[in-house]
């Protein structure tokens, strides 16, 4: 009888679950060390801005508003709404986001079996832009504070160009894979051809250039509003779309063996779009387009942990929001008081490291 | 480990099929037909499985073998024709029952380089697991069996861009295995094996077949496999059924000779009498 | 029937003082209805305000209160005093820490912050009033209403007034005479202003005739072909600080034919600032572009 964890058959050395026993070993760690990294960096982040509060203060600040205080507070009360009503949503949207995108990136990449997808491959990012663009060429808020005007129309916007997608790629109940790519290309230039018509026409010059920074991204206009938003769509989408990891492992298979496999591929495939375009969706109003973060963070995480879906998405959603959180740190104080978008710092930090890893995989795999 | 080494009894007995044999055979097809378009592929085929027995697919390439397998296994809708399993109608089972009750080997199936062989294997559980896909000590156990009886449990953590066409056929039958069916279609489960490792594999299956009353049908590209691993065969020519029967009946020069284009002879084996086909 | 206009607006700024007169004891607080429509309450008198528009810095030293300024934009750069205010902002983007640091009574933002500025600022809680004139008169309306708003009233329409005057004085000079057809180019693409602009309203009141007057859009761009027919009598260059000269001009195949390049009348802006700012600098503006229109009234 061998030592170790439950064993049904004695069966010597063939270990009961022999996947790479380092790997195995290092993914019951990497989940919750990586919720202790996330909330690190969170507070990490809060010290970053371009009011200089000393860090003591911000923890003063935050227990005083979470546990009560006889005394009152040494600070002036503008700190405590830069933290509390600016920074700490901001730092809060910016992992809720993060996690996002990740997520439904590795979704994605699952779906269409394509390591170059990413959460905007079918429409999302082309409906959110020409929503946004129309919201602000237009003025518009509809009063709901800052969930209204641009937010809400980038929402509209991207479910919209989704469902025209998922719709004209459907022949005979069914749709593959690349007609949901063709038709998500096409559909996606037709919205951009219109959102640059709209940039063209429109009244007041200074749309175009909010237009084009509302387009790469920003968590400047963070708000609990947002916060409470997305916190329960990324929760409950991300839930469902981890219950559907191992069905998205099979279905790395082609669609014949996942369904002889006992996998009801369209019906998968279906829920499977709209959770992540949902939920895509959704960070998207409230963050705008925010690229690199959904395509690479996927792969990088795959690269150290493997495919297994299970893993890898709720890995990927930690590794995603802690990504952000540092992307947003930066965007914010390099340049401050201006913003610098935070699609720029999301490819600049991106991209080198995920050359990094691409040679250490190589280098791992001469071994 | 080898078969002998395999504790019995208490384990096989819950791997007897699930499904109840009706009347008739378990997998029951008839009149099928399919095109392509305009294109016959298959025209008023039966095909009739029963446990325990095998049942020979042959034709010559484009005869729409692979087809019929894709009809069997409700990937495909036959146009016309109907099909029953244990009795009810293909389509009247949901995909998950449907995986849980009858398994494929493709033939050349995709399979991601990612994974390892265990992982591959395990998948053929899928349609037992639970709706989170959490794996219990019961499939670990049965996908352990199906590699230890393909002879593959040493690939187990190689990635399947580490093995070669013979090692992932092998994965491919486990994975079938470790659904533990009751129906087995299998597309050239020999096609890219050593001659040892055909007749490793055949002579496996058969032992399987009917200690756990499969009712297979297996494609065959060669006919000397076929005459000697399958109770009936089907002979296809151009999307027709040529001729159904035992190996001796159906291979015979004749037939032979109408279904492939190829002039042959056919000598009784030595050993047991079974048809020998060889070329002019 | 210009003149009727800026008469009726001399009128209406009597009128304010009538009333800034009448409530003389308690102007604060007061409720105002800013130009998209919302209500705004001002308690007290603003003592820390916020501009998130250069115009409307302008305005706001122009009425005396540049020192209670405690943060401009990057652009706001007149006076000189105004760019060494904390910079919040550039165009649309807004450092909401340090706005709310600043702890404004008041933020004065235009219309291109309806979108997502104005209802984060009133999620903070902060004080906002919205506004942006389209035309020249009503700018004087602007900076009347700033005034109001500010506790500055009487220092507005006096201001006012004056500005009023010296527009009456512009649009009597000019009157009668026959209008020049004049080009405005805002980029060497021949972008223009057209319909409905800031600087539309400036060229008609200044006694010229924009040649893009009728076009489809407000910031059109013309064809050469166009220029060429229309063959304006005045070409404006407010994209000199971007490079373009009249030499450069004149030197556009196709260009030696119009008039105003074959009498040499293509005047290079070195401050385009005033043209574009709905501020208090906007009679300057009249006044310089009415000098060039008609050099004989003047």
């Amino acid at each position: 009888m061998t030592r170790g964890a439950k064993r049904d058959v004695p069966l010597g050395p063939a270990v009961d679950d022999p996947v790479r026993p380092a790997v195995r070993r290092s993914r019951r760690l990497a989940l919750p060390v990586g919720l202790v990294l996330l909330a690190c960096v969170a507070l990490l982040a809060l010290a970053w801005g371009s009011s200089a509060i000393p860090p003591g203060t911000i923890f003063a600040i935050i227990w005083r508003r979470l546990f009560g205080a006889a005394a009152s507070p040494a600070w002036p009360a503008s700190w405590e709404t830069v933290i509390l009503q600016i920074r700490l949503p901001r730092v809060i949207l910016a992992a809720l986001a993060g996690a996002a995108l990740s997520q439904a990136g590795a979704v994605y990449q699952g779906l269409f079996r394509n390591p170059l997808a990413d959460p905007y491959l079918i429409g999302v990012s082309s409906g959110a832009g020409l929503g946004a663009t129309i919201a602000i060429t237009l003025g518009l808020s509809f009063g709901w504070g800052s969930l209204g005007g641009v937010s809400a129309l980038a929402f509209a916007g991207a479910l919209i160009a989704t469902g025209l997608v998922y719709s004209l790629s459907r022949v005979g109940g069914r749709s593959s894979v690349v007609t949901l790519l063709l038709a998500g290309v096409a559909l996606g230039s037709f919205f951009t051809s219109i959102q640059t018509f709209l940039m063209f026409r429109t009244e007041d010059a200074f749309h175009t250039v909010h237009i084009v920074s509302w387009l790469m991204g920003s968590f400047n206009l963070a708000s609990w509003a947002k916060v409470y938003l997305l916190a329960p769509v990324l929760v409950v989408g991300g839930g469902i779309v981890w219950a559907f990891g191992h069905r998205l492992n099979v279905l790395q298979l082609d669609e014949e063996q996942a369904q002889q496999l006992g996998i009801p591929v369209e019906r998968t495939r279906l829920t499977l779009v709209i959770v992540a375009s949902l939920v895509t969706a959704t960070a998207v109003a409230v963050g705008g387009i925010i690229g690199f973060v959904g395509l690479i963070v996927p792969h990088a995480v795959r690269l150290v942990w493997g495919p297994d879906h299970r893993f890898l998405l709720p890995m990927s959603a930690l590794a995603g929001g802690v990504f952000m959180i540092l992307a947003d740190g930066v965007a914010r104080t390099l340049l401050a008081p201006g913003e610098l978008p935070i699609g720029v710092v999301t490819a600049f930090l991106g991209a080198p490291f995920f050359v990094y890893l691409l040679r250490l995989r190589r280098r791992l795999l001469l071994q | 480990m080898t078969r002998q080494d395999m504790p019995n009894d208490g384990r096989r007995e819950r791997r007897r099929p699930t499904v109840r044999l009706e009347r008739g055979g378990l997998l029951d097809a008839a009149a099928l037909s399919f095109s392509f378009g305009t294109e016959p592929v298959l025209v008023d085929v039966d095909v009739r499985l029963e446990p325990g027995r095998v049942v020979g697919v042959l034709g010559a390439n484009g005869a729409g073998k692979t087809t019929l397998i894709r009809l069997l296994s409700r990937v495909l809708p036959p146009q016309s024709g109907r099909i029953r399993l244990a009795g009810r109608p293909l389509q009247q089972w949901s995909t998950a029952a449907l995986a849980r009750v009858l398994a494929v080997v493709p033939q050349n199936p995709e399979l991601p380089a990612g994974f390892t062989s265990w992982e591959i294997v395990l998948m053929g559980r899928t349609p037992h697991l639970d709706w989170l896909g959490r794996e219990k000590p019961r499939d670990r156990r049965s996908a352990r069996d199906a590699m230890a009886e393909t002879e593959i449990l040493h690939l187990t953590r190689r990635r399947m861009n580490q093995l070669s066409g013979g090692e992932r056929q092998r994965v491919v039958i486990a994975r079938a295995l470790a659904q533990e069916p009751s129906v087995l279609l299998m597309d050239e489960p020999t096609a890219h094996l050593d001659l040892n490792h055909q007749v490793d594999i055949l002579s496996l299956v058969g032992i399987l077949v009917k200690e756990r009353n499969l009712a297979t049908l297996a494609i065959f590209h060669d006919l000397n496999l076929a005459s000697r691993y399958c109770d009936d065969l089907i002979l296809l020519c151009r999307g027709r059924v040529l001729t159904t029967g035992s190996p001796t009946d159906v291979l015979t020069p004749e037939r032979i000779e109408a279904a492939y284009g190829a002039r042959v002879t056919v000598i009784p084996h030595p050993k047991d009498g079974l048809p020998v086909v060889l070329p002019i | 029937m210009k003149n009727r206009r800026v008469g009726g607006v001399v009128l209406a700024v009597l009128g304010v003082l009538a009333v800034g007169a009448a409530s003389w004891g308690a102007p604060f607080p007061l409720t105002l209805t800013d130009q998209v429509g919302r209500q705004v309450t001002v308690e007290i008198e603003p003592e820390r305000i916020i501009s998130l528009s250069p115009s409307h810095t302008e305005i706001l030293y122009a009425i005396g209160l540049g020192d209670r300024l405690v943060g401009a934009t990057e652009y706001c750069n007149y006076p000189a005093d105004a760019a060494s205010k904390p910079r919040i902002g550039g165009f649309s983007d807004v450092d909401f820490e340090q706005v709310v640091g600043l702890a404004p009574d008041l933020v004065l933002v235009s219309t291109i912050h309806m979108s997502e500025v104005v209802p984060r600022l009133e999620e903070l809680g902060i004080s906002v009033f919205v506004i942006n004139p389209p035309t020249v008169l009503d700018v004087l309306d602007g900076i009347l209403t700033i005034g109001l708003l500010t506790g500055r009233g009487l220092t507005a329409a006096e201001l006012v007034a004056e500005m009023a005057e010296r527009i009456d004085a512009v649009v009597a000079a000019v009157e009668g005479a026959s209008p020049p057809k004049v080009f405005w180019e805002l980029g060497a693409e021949l972008y223009t202003a057209g319909p409905g602009s800031f600087v539309d309203d400036l060229i008609a009141l200044a006694g010229g005739e924009n040649v893009a007057a009728d076009a489809q859009s407000q910031w059109p761009q013309l064809s050469v072909e166009a220029i060429v027919l229309e063959d304006p009598d005045v070409i404006v260059l407010a994209d000199h600080n971007y490079g373009e000269t009249a030499e450069k001009v004149a030197a556009r195949p196709g260009w030696e034919g119009i008039r105003a390049v074959k009498e040499g009348r293509i005047v290079e802006l070195t401050d385009d600032d005033i043209f574009s700012r709905p501020g208090p600098r906007i009679v300057e503006a009249l006044e310089f572009l009415a000098r060039i229109f008609h050099p004989d009234r003047f």
